[in-house]
Order: structure tokens, then C-alpha cells, then sequence
């Protein structure tokens, strides 16, 4: 039988809580200063403002990006290559416009992006859009079914297999000669495309604009939306444990793993977008389950030992149930490790939350709620009474 | 004993099929957020002030056009504020007898007088939240005319909103991948236009009459129609009641155009016939009278959607106001002509909050990374609970995947979408699942170290670690309610797959995981050794 702590019996809840007390101080002030001088990468969910992912054919240079965008007058723009380096993918964040263009229905949003993709042409693919040509990389079905339409019979068949050619493939299409090739596009389709068409050297994976207006609003709602889960969190184990003292501890342990996972957001300077909100929340979640569990051991030794001191009963609680708690975050670890490695550029801040907050989940649960029941026994003189 | 077990053994089988069932097959039966499969999301606010502003516009004119056919006309009448109308130099010994006319034909006003010779006219609350309440309706009616037409399959088109912020609405077209065109199509309020008639050479404006296809139009200009004009269909329903198709010459250019609209209503025409009204801007009012003052005896062509409605011919000066007859009209198409010629008339109306379109290759990118994921900590899960619990791992590994698939049942049912943090809300309950596992293996562990029986051990930690699983579920529930009752899109996501896989990790945690270690006592009674 495989076993870790099984008889553990660490003296966590004497003096050496002192230690952890201070290393958690250490920890959110460290989190404070981030946040106070550093601030937060807002992503375009609360910031407001355009952003455009686009996947180049060849490695972009940024340098010339931007160029090529200051030129087109978009003003503060962001350049941010994305995902692993042959990926060739970059994200451009375009701050919020001030401008009057707001008013014209798809205003400001569709402006900009499209301000962004026609200033990202080379000249020869704006010559031959001008010419009547199709971009192969840039053009939808339905464009590409239209485009087709008009000189092919079967056009929707057509532009289907196409399309779908071109999502298995990363959204590209390399060269002209690889149409010849595709399952599904006849020889006529493919000789017509061949001599009409070119290959944009880029094409769009997706846009994001957010107006001023909703970015504030959901800044709001956030805020009410964690403080509500913690007055919820709150008079549950308040009422649960029949103690304010109780609820007070382990809401305190949470908001000190909360606090230290935004700090770190705010550190790494990772974006700060829904999903990381998300991920504060469900660290609110995990880290009352495991402070939790702890005070539900606590709580049955108290009934079980009357006689003994309340360190004494609040130390071997601990211990007993150190196994699960480790085994628990062990497993809840990996899965988010696996989450941060393959999951994808867009998960990643979220992962990476979710990560420092369980971590510090685990943590908080042992020494900072159990350790701040103790202390707060003893400053207090509260003496727990059979609930 | 045994009768209780099979009967729990054959209710965690059904589960498990009619889970399966309704899960299968997955491509049609989970349905992917717009961030998974591509697609459009917008969020648009309609601008309700333009709507009243426009009512108060309209209403300026009809009063003083019905109390100058009295003889009351007031020196002046103008808008005051965005929603009420100020009528100066009204004779002060008529006062009374205006008051009672504009109260009488036009009731949504209340009206007051501020001084002598002076009267206002203000929209009453009621029929202000009225117009602003129809603008979003037409709205909305509008896009939903112009999503239909696009052909988008399964379009989400709703409105969103309470309160103050009751005029927003939610378009959510999955599978289109280009934003560009779709914000025209709804967007764009470039409906209506009106074109010069260019008949052909040597033939009276009166006396021409549209052949049914382009060519014979291009031959009547002798093979080729002039660079200027295009030749652009008229539905008609000929004598057999069939529909025709003419095609009318007509020039490229459109000297007037929706976007010159202020407002339109649904009207009749001399004939008592179904026909629309329209005001134009004070700008494009004066350009209409130039162009119709230069071009009397001519016909001009009004079009919607690139499509002639008719083509009358002018025979005087018009100015910023007009009547769209002809065009085989009804009562309900007249009335959705001006809806939709509303909603035009307010090139203002919209205002994008938000928008985000993901590309088709995109999403299928996250679909396979999220994926990908989700095996490989699943994978790590799995053989770590192997390794550590043995056969009882085995037990644990088979409540999980009871778990995950109750999840994706439960999503398929209820036909909620999977998003991408819906994605990671799974593989976070692949790693919580296991915790109500692991409290009750390591209690039934700390039993058996106490010396009990197998039998007692299971029992006693089933029993034991209960209030502890029940506690932590519900808190951790908590945040995820939260989340979900006031979250968006793909968050909102996130939040009911963490809220459903708890509940379903309650149910496997406990009653299929007992079930399973029920079943193994009774197949051996007499087992003093557990493989845990």
C-alpha cells in the first residue's frame, strides 16, 4: 500500500505557525506591490479597444507591422506574437479609438479591424483585390460560393470542400497549386481559382472589439460578482459551523489565495481577461472546499477530545487529514499542468491562475485558516461549544 | 441485501446508457460555442434617442401642416430637448383652441403653456418608452429579416438587457467567418434608393416599357448599355398571376439613398391603396427638389434592395417628403416596408458594444488543444489513482469516468453549449472529482489501520466522509452560481460545467463508487483483505 502522511504528526499549529504567518504577509505584499506599481495587462474584455489575430504564411516581423499600421494612422497599437514560433501568429491590440465614427451601424469595431487587415496587405495583394482577384486566405465560403456563383455551376460543393481544406490545414493555404489537389474542387474550379486567385499572406483567426461602455460595466459586475460569492461562502460556513469565528478564518484564507493569484496575474503580467475571473472564482471554490475539510475534522476531534487543548486537538486535525489534502491537489495539479502546457495560448492565464491558486489553495487551508483559528482561540479566550 | 444492490448496480447501469445515448453522437449532440466552431458574436445598443427624436420630428410637421389647415399656424415650431416640441408665436386669444386640436389628433403629447403665445407639446412618459421600447423591436426585426436573408443556419438573435439597458441586443451567427460583411448586413441601412430612369434612345419616358431580361434592354441601346446605367429587375406579377421579372435602365449612381431617410410610415395613397411614406433630411431634401427640378417628365426609380418598387414619373418639384406607392403593396408589407425603412432611417441607430469572431480554424485549433488537455490530465489523473489506490483506484477511475460522461449528458440534454473555459471547467473537474474518492479511501484507510473489518471500514468511511463531500461541494458551488447566473458567453460556460459536473461528482462520489464496493462484499462475504 502506497501512503504519504499517513501518521504524519508535524507540529504545524504551534510555533512554527508563525513561520507560515509570515511567509503569507511576504506573499501579499509582494502581491499588493505588483498590483499597485504593476497594475493589470486588462484584456479586451475590460479594457475596451480592437483586437485582431492574424496567422502569416512566413514568420511576421513585427517591426514592419507596425510600421505599416502607424502608417495607416491607427494610432497606439500593440503587437504581441502568440502561440510557438512556427506558428507564425500575432495578435495586434488596438486601443480604444476616439473618434466620431461611433453612430454608424458596425461603427467603431469593424472599422478599426478592417482599418488593420487592409493596412496589413502587401501592395501587390491590394492590387490584385483591386483587380478582382480572391484572396484565398482572407475570402469566406459564403464570398468564395459567391465568387463562384458566377462562373461555376457547382459553387457550393465547391467552396465547402475548399474551405474546409483550408480550416484542417491552420486557416492557410501555402500556395495555388495546392487547390489542384483537394478532394472535392473539380478541375475546372481549380484552374479557375489557380489564374484568379492569390495567396494573402495572412488570414484572419479572429476579432475582438469591445466598446467603452461594456468593458466598464463588466469591470462592475465582477467585483459584485466576487464579493457576493464571498458573503455566499461566508454565511454558509458561518451557519455550517455554527461559529462566526469559523466562517471569518476561512474567508480570510480565501481571499488571502485570491489575492496572491490576482498578484501573480498581475507579476507575470498576464492578461487579465474573463476567464481569469473565472479562475479567481473557482480558486474562491477550491480553496473553502479544502479549509473546509480541515475544520470538518476539527470539529469532529473537538467533539471526540473535550479534554484536550484546542491547539493540540487543531494540530492533530491537520494531520490527519495532510494525506488527502495533498493527494487532492496533487491530482487537481496535474490536470491543470496538462491544462497550462497543451491547452492553448488562449486558457493559459487562466490555467496559470488556477494553478498559483490552488497551490496556495492547499497552503492557506493547513496554515493560514487552521493556523488563524488557533491564534484567534487564543487572543480571543473563545472556547468552542458543542455545536 | 442482494436485491438492494442489483437494483442500485442496474440504476447505475441505466444511467450510464442513457447517458451514452444521449450522448451519441457527440458532433451533433454537444453543441460547440461560437469560440469553438466559429462564428460571430456581437452585442449591439440601439439608440433609442434617435427614435424619439425622430417621432418629435415628424410630429413637428404634422402639427403644423394640421393647424395651418385651420388657419392657427404658429410662427414657429421647433423640437425642445429630444422629446418635446415648442410651438412660438401662437395667437394667445386661440390658445385654447390649439391646445384642444393637438390634444385631440395628437394624443401622445401633453401639452402646457410656459408663457402667452407660447405652447409645449411633450411626449407623455407612457408613449415615450413606447417608441423607445418599438425601436428595439423593429430592430431587432430588422436584423432578423436581413440574417434570414443572409442564410445563416441556426442564428441566435435576441434581446438582452433589463431596465435602463433594455435596448441592447444579442446576435450570435455561428459558422460565419466574416465579420465585415455580416456588420453591413445588419448594419448597413443602405435599403432604399432612388435612381434616374435612363431610357433609351428615341424613346418617351412615358411611353417605355421594360423588357424582361438584360439583354433585350442592352440591344435596345444598341448592344451594350452606357457606362452610367445598370440594368436592375423589377418583380412584377404578370396577368397569369405569375411572377415576372423587367429589367429596368437605370443609373448607377443613386442621388438619394436610405442613409438620406429621417423617418417613414406606413400611409395610403390617393387611391386608398396601401403605400409608405417617407422624410428626408433637411440636406437631402434640397437635393431631392434639384433633381427632380431638372429632371421633370422623367421617371425615377425607387429601389429596395437593388430592386425596383416602382418607377413613377416626376411631375413636380418634391422636396424632404414623399409617398412609395405602386409596388404591389398590402397593408402588413407596407407596414414592414416602413419597419424596415425605420430602422434604416436611423443611420445613428446602432452602436457595436461588443463583437468577437472567431475563425472556423481557430476554434477547430482550440477544440483539438482543448482536448489534447483534457486526455493527457485526465491520462495523469487516471494513473495516479491506479497507483495509488490499486483496485480501489480502479473503483475511483470508473466514478470519474461516470462523472465526465453524466456531464456531457447533462450538457447534450439541457442543449447547453460547450465553450473553451467550458473545456477547462472539465478537465478542473477531472482533478476535483477524485477528491470525494480520496476522502473516503483515506477514511476507510484510517479505519482499517483502527482494526476494523473490511465491511465496517467501507461503510464507516462512506459514512464518515460524507458531510465533509457534501460541505465542499456546496461551497464550491456557490461561486459557480454566481458565475453562471451573471456571467456571459463563454464564462457563463465555464460556470455550468462546473456546476453540473459537482453535482454529477456527488452522485458517481458516492452512490457509484458505494455501489461498486457493495457489490465486491457481496461477491465476497468473507474478504479480509482490500486492495486500497
Amino acid at each position: 500500500m502506497l501512503q504519504v502522511f499517513t501518521n504524519a504528526n508535524f507540529r504545524m499549529m504551534y510555533r512554527t505557525k508563525w513561520y507560515f504567518i509570515v511567509i503569507s504577509m511576504f506573499s501579499i505584499l509582494v502581491s499588493a506591490w505588483a498590483m499597485v506599481t504593476r497594475g493589470f495587462n486588462l484584456g479586451i474584455d475590460f479594457a475596451g479597444g480592437t483586437a485582431v489575430q492574424v496567422k502569416f504564411l512566413e514568420s511576421p516581423r513585427v517591426e514592419e507591422l507596425r510600421a505599416a499600421l502607424e502608417t495607416a494612422g491607427l494610432g497606439d497599437v500593440n503587437i504581441q506574437k502568440i502561440g510557438d514560433t512556427d506558428d507564425n501568429e500575432v495578435l495586434i491590440r488596438v486601443e480604444q479609438q476616439q473618434t466620431a465614427a461611433e453612430g454608424v451601424a458596425g461603427g467603431e469595431g469593424g472599422e478599426v479591424s478592417t482599418r488593420v487587415l487592409e493596412a496589413l496587405k502587401t501592395p501587390e495583394e491590394r492590387a490584385a483585390t483591386q483587380a478582382g482577384k480572391i484572396d484565398l486566405n482572407m475570402a469566406s465560403r459564403s464570398t468564395l460560393q459567391e465568387w463562384l456563383g458566377t462562373r461555376l455551376p457547382n459553387a457550393s460543393e465547391v467552396a465547402e470542400a475548399f474551405v474546409r481544406y483550408r480550416t484542417e490545414h491552420g486557416g492557410l493555404v501555402a500556395q495555388p497549386s495546392e487547390i489542384a489537389s483537394i478532394p472535392g474542387v473539380t478541375p475546372e474550379a481549380a484552374s479557375l481559382l489557380t489564374s484568379q486567385s492569390i495567396v494573402g499572406s495572412f488570414a484572419l483567426r479572429s476579432v475582438e472589439f469591445v466598446g467603452p461602455t461594456a468593458g466598464r460595466e463588466l469591470l462592475q459586475d465582477t467585483a459584485w460578482l466576487i464579493l457576493l460569492s464571498i458573503l455566499g461562502i461566508l454565511i454558509y460556513v458561518w451557519v455550517r459551523f455554527h461559529k462566526w469565528m469559523w466562517g471569518v478564518t476561512s474567508v480570510i484564507a480565501l481571499m488571502h489565495d485570491v489575492f496572491i493569484a490576482a498578484g501573480m496575474i498581475s507579476l507575470t503580467g498576464k492578461e487579465f481577461s474573463l476567464t481569469v475571473v473565472a479562475a479567481l472564482l473557482t480558486i474562491l471554490g477550491y480553496s473553502i472546499n479544502d479549509t473546509i475539510v480541515v475544520f470538518d475534522r476539527i470539529r469532529e476531534n473537538l467533539r471526540l477530545y473535550r479534554e484536550h487543548e484546542f491547539e493540540d486537538i487543531v494540530n492533530a486535525s491537520v494531520n490527519q487529514t495532510l494525506s488527502r489534502t495533498m493527494l487532492t491537489s496533487l491530482s487537481l495539479l496535474m490536470a491543470l499542468v496538462a491544462l497550462l502546457m497543451f491547452g492553448g495560448d488562449k486558457l493559459n492565464p487562466m490555467s496559470f491562475c488556477l494553478l498559483v491558486g490552488v497551490g496556495f489553495g492547499t497552503y492557506s487551508s493547513v496554515f493560514v485558516a487552521a493556523a488563524l483559528l488557533v491564534v484567534a482561540y487564543r487572543r480571543f479566550g473563545l472556547k468552542y461549544v458543542k455545536a | 441485501m442482494n436485491l438492494d444492490i442489483r437494483w442500485r448496480l442496474l440504476l447505475t447501469l441505466a444511467i450510464v446508457v442513457l447517458s451514452c445515448l444521449a450522448v451519441y453522437p457527440p458532433a451533433r449532440k454537444i453543441h460547440l460555442g461560437l469560440d469553438l466552431k466559429g462564428g460571430i458574436h456581437m452585442v449591439m445598443r440601439v439608440k433609442t434617442d434617435d427614435a424619439v427624436r425622430a417621432e418629435i420630428d415628424l410630429s413637428q410637421e404634422r402639427i403644423r401642416g394640421a393647424l395651418g389647415e385651420k388657419g392657427l399656424a404658429p410662427q414657429r415650431v421647433a423640437a425642445d430637448g429630444i422629446n418635446a416640441l415648442i410651438l412660438d408665436g401662437v395667437d394667445p386669444a386661440r390658445t385654447g383652441e390649439i391646445r384642444d386640436l393637438v390634444g385631440r389628433q395628437f394624443p401622445q403629447f401633453q401639452i402646457t403653456t410656459p408663457g402667452p403665445g407660447r405652447l409645449r407639446a411633450q411626449l407623455k412618459p407612457a408613449d415615450e418608452a413606447g417608441i423607445r421600447d418599438s425601436a428595439v423591436r423593429q430592430a431587432l426585426e430588422t436584423i432578423r429579416t436581413r440574417v434570414d436573408r443572409f442564410g445563416v443556419a441556426e442564428p441566435t438573435i435576441q434581446r438582452q438587457g433589463t431596465g435602463a439597458k433594455n435596448d441592447r441586443i444579442l446576435v450570435q451567427l455561428p459558422g460565419v467567418e466574416d465579420p465585415e460583411r455580416v456588420k453591413d448586413l445588419i448594419g448597413s441601412p443602405a435599403f432604399l434608393e432612388w435612381k434616374l430612369v435612363k431610357v433609351p434612345p428615341g424613346v418617351v419616358a412615358d411611353q417605355f416599357r421594360p423588357p424582361d431580361n438584360p439583354d433585350s434592354l442592352a440591344k435596345m441601346f444598341g448592344g451594350t448599355l452606357p457606362e452610367d446605367v445598370e440594368a436592375l429587375p423589377q418583380d412584377l406579377v404578370g396577368q397569369d398571376g405569375k411572377a415576372v421579372q423587367v429589367y429596368w435602365p437605370v443609373t448607377k449612381s443613386s442621388p438619394i439613398t436610405g442613409n438620406d431617410l429621417k423617418n417613414s410610415r406606413r400611409d395610403q395613397d390617393r387611391f386608398g391603396q396601401p403605400a409608405v411614406n417617407f422624410l428626408l433630411t433637411a440636406d437631402a431634401g434640397k437635393r431631392f427638389q434639384e433633381l427632380t427640378r431638372q429632371n421633370q417628365g422623367q421617371l425615377l426609380a425607387i429601389l429596395l434592395d437593388r430592386k425596383i418598387i416602382s418607377a413613377p414619373r416626376i411631375n413636380a418639384v418634391i422636396s424632404d417628403q414623399g409617398i412609395i406607392e405602386g409596388g404591389n403593396f398590402t397593408l402588413e408589407s407596407t407596414e414592414d416596408l416602413s419597419l424596415k425603412l425605420r430602422s434604416g432611417a436611423l443611420p445613428a441607430g446602432m452602436e457595436v458594444l461588443e463583437e468577437r469572431t472567431v475563425g472556423p480554424s481557430l476554434g477547430a485549433d482550440s477544440v483539438r488543444q482543448g482536448i489534447v488537455a483534457s486526455l493527457i490530465g485526465s491520462m495523469l489523473v487516471v494513473l495516479f489513482m491506479l497507483v495509488y489506490y490499486r483496485m480501489s483506484g480502479a473503483n475511483a477511475v470508473f466514478a470519474l469516468a461516470c462523472n465526465i460522461l453524466i456531464l456531457l449528458a447533462a450538457m447534450a440534454y439541457f442543449g447547453s453549449t460547450l465553450t473553451l473555459p467550458g473545456i477547462a471547467g472539465i478537465a478542473l473537474t477531472i482533478g476535483m472529482a477524485v477528491d470525494a474518492n480520496v476522502l473516503v479511501f483515506e477514511r476507510i484507510r484510517e479505519e482499517m489501520r483502527n482494526g476494523r473489518t473490511v465491511k465496517a471500514s467501507i461503510g464507516a468511511g462512506f459514512e464518515k466522509a460524507l458531510t465533509t463531500i457534501v460541505d465542499s461541494n456546496l461551497t464550491t458551488f456557490i461561486p459557480a452560481f454566481f458565475l453562471w447566473a451573471k456571467g456571459t458567453g463563454p464564462v457563463k460556460g465555464f460556470a455550468l460545467t462546473l456546476m453540473v459536473g459537482i453535482v454529477a461528482n456527488l452522485f458517481t462520489a458516492v452512490f457509484v463508487s458505494r455501489t461498486l464496493f457493495d457489490a465486491l462484499l457481496t461477491l465476497r462475504p468473507r474478504i479480509d483483505r482490500l486492495s486500497i
